[in-house]
């Protein structure tokens, strides 16, 4: 089976919502996936989840309403219940950078459960040598 | 069709792709092989993906029965 690395640098709801939606796609057929979390994609893994986390920013009003009303109807599976539902049924490690972890006074246990460890850029450039391919968001 | 004994029913109407994909792979990853499992869907991805799914992953489609408003999914653990 293959392997996927998925970059997240943005923070944004829209951003990590199609990062989770496709590590779906990819750990739903077998495929192992680390996701590498950036920037402002790091923030948006703490713990108590902050709002602005839950609303989506298009460029299209007709977009954010939309996914807006699904989401308050409970119809939408957030990505961070959809990346601990993956871990569940297959291969994925998420790793947060190590650089802006600290650049933002963060440690382990301010992050979310989903969060497998803390690890420099080298990790992402290792685990990108054998990938099969390799998604940024 | 009357003669299928479905194991577990997923009613996944409510969800969104990739939700009734979701529900099906769960219930048969914590399944017993032999055993049939059916998922309720109406999300129009379901009629690609989970007939794909089955087949990658290996498993036996038993029916896909189309409802008024959703589609129903019977799939045997295989393996």
């Amino acid at each position: 089976m293959g392997k996927y690395i998925i970059v997240c640098s943005d923070g944004s709801f829209d951003k990590l919502q199609t990062a989770a939606l496709v590590a779906s796609g990819a750990i739903m057929n077998d495929h192992s996936v680390v996701m590498f979390f950036m920037h402002d994609a790091v923030w948006a893994m703490r713990k108590n989840n902050p709002s602005m986390n839950l609303k989506s920013k298009t460029v299209y009003p007709e977009v954010s309403e939309k996914i807006e009303k699904v989401r308050t109807e409970g119809k939408l599976v957030l990505w961070n219940d959809l990346l601990e539902d993956l871990k569940d049924i297959g291969k994925l490690e998420v790793i947060v950078c190590a650089q802006i972890t600290e650049i933002l006074g963060l440690s382990k246990d301010d992050f979310i459960p989903l969060v497998d460890q803390i690890a420099g850029v080298a990790t992402l450039t290792e685990e990108s040598i054998d990938a099969d391919h390799v998604i940024s968001f | 069709m009357s003669e299928i004994q479905v194991e577990k029913v997923m009613d996944a109407r409510n969800a969104f792709c990739p939700g009734p994909l979701m529900e099906l792979i769960k219930a048969i990853k914590k399944g017993e092989i032999g055993k049939v499992y059916e998922v309720w869907s109406k999300d129009a991805g379901s009629i690609k993906d989970i007939p794909k799914w089955v087949e990658k992953a290996k498993h036996e489609m038993v029916a896909i029965i189309e409802e008024n408003s959703y589609t129903r999914f019977q799939v045997r653990k295989a393996r």
